[in-house]
């Protein structure tokens, strides 16, 4: 128990540091593919070493050290190079580094693996990869592909980013446009991930930190309002971390919540996020959405949430994004305000598109809930049982049965 | 880096273009060349004639085979190239989509092997 405590603990330190040593690594060997090598390999040192000798005091320069001496010996040979010492990790490459040029490369290295050029599948998967540290299995299973080609996935995109010029850099502002839409989409997606556990994980939460320190920088470097209105997006829901899993580590709905269990100051923040963002009146899909979470979070009890106002985001929401999953949650904010028949007639529409997909069960059941139709609202939420991915969600669903 | 940017589109549209869009086009990609070349970015560029003038050569057992039209059939041809000098990738991407044909065809930017 006690061993595996330890493991533990190595596993979350490596992981904590990973987006800053593999960006600094990135940097410094200016070749991807041999920095990534470099990063599994001080991976390894790591794992063999800290269990016996203990965890550095800067684990950070300690991997970026290791990381860079496994890189010169293997390309180097012949330079002479001390091998790894007691006090390796004194001697960091860029000690007068600071926090915000870190920051700023592990931008760099999302934006160079978040480029329009690269497929959205790649951009996620390469993002996983390298800047949040996970290993290939784990992402094959979040994204559901085999694991062989996952690997041949990223080995292709790192050569594209090689060969086709694709830097190490920020975008200049007169790029931002184009530049930015994948990077919010997969920071978006990263937090999803944590939060939702679509790959059939226990909610996530060091995943949902992760995607909000990386939101946070990117505000700080490029101050748009979707920027801020993602970044809003996720402390709402974040907010609701504690109230969202039970004692007995089942998924509570959000009418279902102890709402005193929310993180106020979480909330407070990201409404004044929200609310500066929305003053450039240049609304998007990410302020939307965060402004849909923020009535959530506004009200005292459920029955207190706002419903016509989501109604009419969603409906502003609809018009810059039209997705059968938006769709859905649109239904849903629907019947919650009342308004059944609009909601019947979109949820009969969507169910070819979203037939595999098990939120549209549980819509599907609130609507025959509320149509006093019992037998059809077990077989709506035995399909959703069946669907789920996640545990906790399966859960969920199994207690209303 | 070089890059290349081939122009891909039907080409079976061309002969039906009124004279004054066929002089519009030309004139905007008299722009374009221009604007590249004043830039320095410019290393080459041409237009191609129809696929149908198009001969594919291969050797097959030590025979040559010559094949009369393109290499593969398809719906957007390429119809003509430039080979630009570029910062990045985003620089590339950029030009290439000042590229007159990229409103109606496409444009597939490849970056130029470099031999060291």
């Amino acid at each position: 128990m006690l061993a595996t405590t330890k493991q533990q603990q190595i596993h979350e330190r490596i992981q904590a540091h990973h987006s800053a040593v593999q960006a600094v690594l990135v940097r410094n060997i200016r070749h991807v593919h041999h920095a990534e090598d470099a990063m599994q390999e001080a991976i390894v040192k790591a794992l063999q070493h800290w269990p016996v000798k203990g965890i550095p005091d800067n684990p950070r320069a300690w991997l970026t050290t290791v990381g860079m001496n496994s890189f010169r010996d293997r390309f180097r040979k012949e330079s002479r190079l001390d091998p790894l010492t007691e006090n390796s990790e004194k001697e960091e490459p860029h000690s007068a580094i600071d926090h915000t040029e870190l920051e700023d490369d592990v931008l760099k290295l999302i934006f160079m693996s978040c480029h329009p050029a690269i497929a959205t599948e790649n951009q996620l998967a390469l993002t996983l990869r390298m800047v949040m540290g996970f290993s290939m299995s784990e992402i094959a299973s979040a994204l559901l592909v085999p694991v062989k080609t996952l690997e041949k996935r990223i080995s292709r995109t790192k050569r594209k980013i090689s060969a086709s010029g694709i830097d190490f850099a920020l975008p200049a502002q007169s790029r931002l446009a184009s530049r930015l839409d994948p990077v919010q989409l997969v920071l978006y997606l990263i937090f999803n991930e944590g939060y939702y556990g679509s790959s059939g994980q226990l909610v996530n939460r060091e995943l949902c930190r992760q995607a909000i320190i990386l939101t946070r920088s990117l505000c700080r470097v490029y101050p748009q309002p979707e920027n801020f209105g993602l970044l809003a997006l996720m402390l709402f829901n974040d907010s609701r971390s504690l109230a969202r899993l039970n004692d007995k580590h089942e998924l509570v709905t959000l009418d279902k919540q102890d709402r005193s269990l929310w993180k106020q100051s979480q909330i407070q923040e990201a409404d004044v996020l929200l609310q500066k963002a929305l003053r450039k009146k240049s609304v998007g899909v990410y302020q939307l959405q965060g402004a849909i979470a923020g009535i959530h979070s506004i009200a005292k009890e459920a029955e207190e949430t706002d419903w016509q106002e989501i109604v009419l985001l969603y409906r502003e929401l609809l018009k810059l994004k039209t997705t059968p999953v938006i769709q859905l949650s649109y239904a849903v904010a629907l019947l919650f305000a009342g308004l059944n028949e609009e909601a019947e007639k979109l949820i009969q529409q969507l169910e070819p598109k979203l037939s595999a997909y098990s939120p549209f069960y549980a819509a599907q059941a609130k609507l025959f809930e509320l149509k006093n139709n019992k037998p059809a609202m077990q077989a709506a939420l035995e399909k959703a049982t069946t669907l789920s991915g996640s545990t906790e969600a399966a859960q969920h669903y199994r207690t209303q049965l | 880096m070089k890059y290349i940017c081939l122009i891909y589109e039907d080409e079976t549209l061309v002969p039906s273009r009124p004279e004054e869009e066929m002089n519009e086009i030309m004139g905007a990609y008299f722009a374009f060349t221009n604007e590249v070349q004043a830039a320095g970015k410019h290393l080459g560029g041409e237009a191609l004639m129809p696929t149908e003038t198009a001969t594919t050569v291969t050797i097959r057992d030590g025979n040559r085979v010559t094949t009369d039209g393109p290499f593969v059939e398809t719906k957007e041809q390429l119809g003509g190239f430039y080979l630009l000098d570029c910062e990045n990738l985003d620089e590339a991407i950029e030009l290439a989509s000042k590229i007159p044909s990229a409103k109606w065809g496409a444009i597939e930017v490849r970056p130029i092997m470099v031999f060291d």
